[in-house]
């Protein structure tokens, strides 16, 4: 059976001394100190908000460019590709002169009464009057 | 008690009366016009196009007819459907002829007729404009239209 060797009586009496001190300190904890780590901590919190803000900003403008021009796109791309097909004689306006033009040309004459129709459609056109 | 009952009969008999009166003046207002329409071309005119509306915006188009020339054979183009609806409060007409240049009508002559309804007590104040006015060979060509106004039915 081996005998457990006393420990302290090898170690010198100035370092037990300090351990001894050591192991009865406490902690100084300090308002300031407590003040100091809240302020820290909710500058890093309020500064997330923020970031995310930015990066929604970042983010908006292109997204608002490419929504508004998806929605030209779709808007009056159509009408303008309508209105050029529909200028039979190339006149840069569209009216009976193209149904017209359109008829001479032996056309069918369900396309010449659309083209007509179109023409005169009070929903579509705008008054010049 | 006897009172009150008789001020309550002689309300209900002025509004009777007024309500009365509102429609007689309604349908007064609102009656039907014909409005013939002349284009002037010194030219053979082939095609044609106008539009015509009332300044104040007190006329529904209930009808188009043909003019007089025998080159037009077909119903005039407009919107029917708005027309049918009872919505028009402006009206687009358009026609054209593949007749020869020689059968067409020359000078002044009655393209079209525009049935309307006026629901104004003011004279109609009518604003035609000529859209377009083409040749046979598909040209455009300078002309002038007009107007004149009977009463219809």
């Amino acid at each position: 059976m081996h005998e457990p060797e006393p420990q302290f009586e090898e170690l010198p009496d100035l370092l037990v001394a300090r351990l001894q001190r050591a192991d009865r300190s406490q902690g100084i904890v300090d308002p300031r100190t407590d003040r100091v780590v809240i302020d820290d901590a909710r500058r890093y919190f309020a500064s997330r908000p923020r970031r995310a803000r930015l990066a929604v900003m970042r983010w908006a403008l292109p997204l608002a460019a490419a929504a508004a021009l998806l929605i030209a796109v779709l808007v009056l791309r159509p009408f303008g590709l309508q209105r050029a097909a529909d200028d039979v004689d190339g006149s840069g306006r569209v009216d009976i002169l193209d149904a017209f033009a359109l008829a001479r040309s032996q056309a069918d004459q369900e396309s010449v009464d659309a083209l007509a129709a179109r023409i005169v459609s009070l929903g579509a056109q705008r008054s010049d009057l | 008690m006897r009172s009150r009952s008789l001020a309550v009969v002689i309300v209900a008999i002025a509004a009777l009366a007024a309500s009365f009166g509102l429609l007689a003046q309604q349908q007064a207002a609102a009656r039907f016009a014909v409005v013939d329409v002349y284009v002037d071309s010194t030219a053979p005119l082939a095609a044609w196009q106008f539009e015509l509306r009332e300044r104040h915006g007190e006329m529904q188009v209930v009808g188009v007819e043909n003019g007089d020339s025998r080159a037009y054979t077909q119903a005039p183009y407009y919107d029917r459907a708005v027309v049918d609806r009872g919505a028009a409060d402006r009206i687009i007409v358009a026609s054209f002829s593949l007749r020869p240049a020689a059968e067409l009508p020359v000078g002044r002559a009655r393209v079209a007729t525009v049935h309307v309804r006026l629901t104004g007590s003011a004279a109609p104040d009518f604003q035609l404009q000529l859209v377009a006015a083409g040749a046979a060979d598909g040209r455009p060509i300078d002309a002038k239209i007009t107007l004149d106004t009977r009463t219809g039915r």
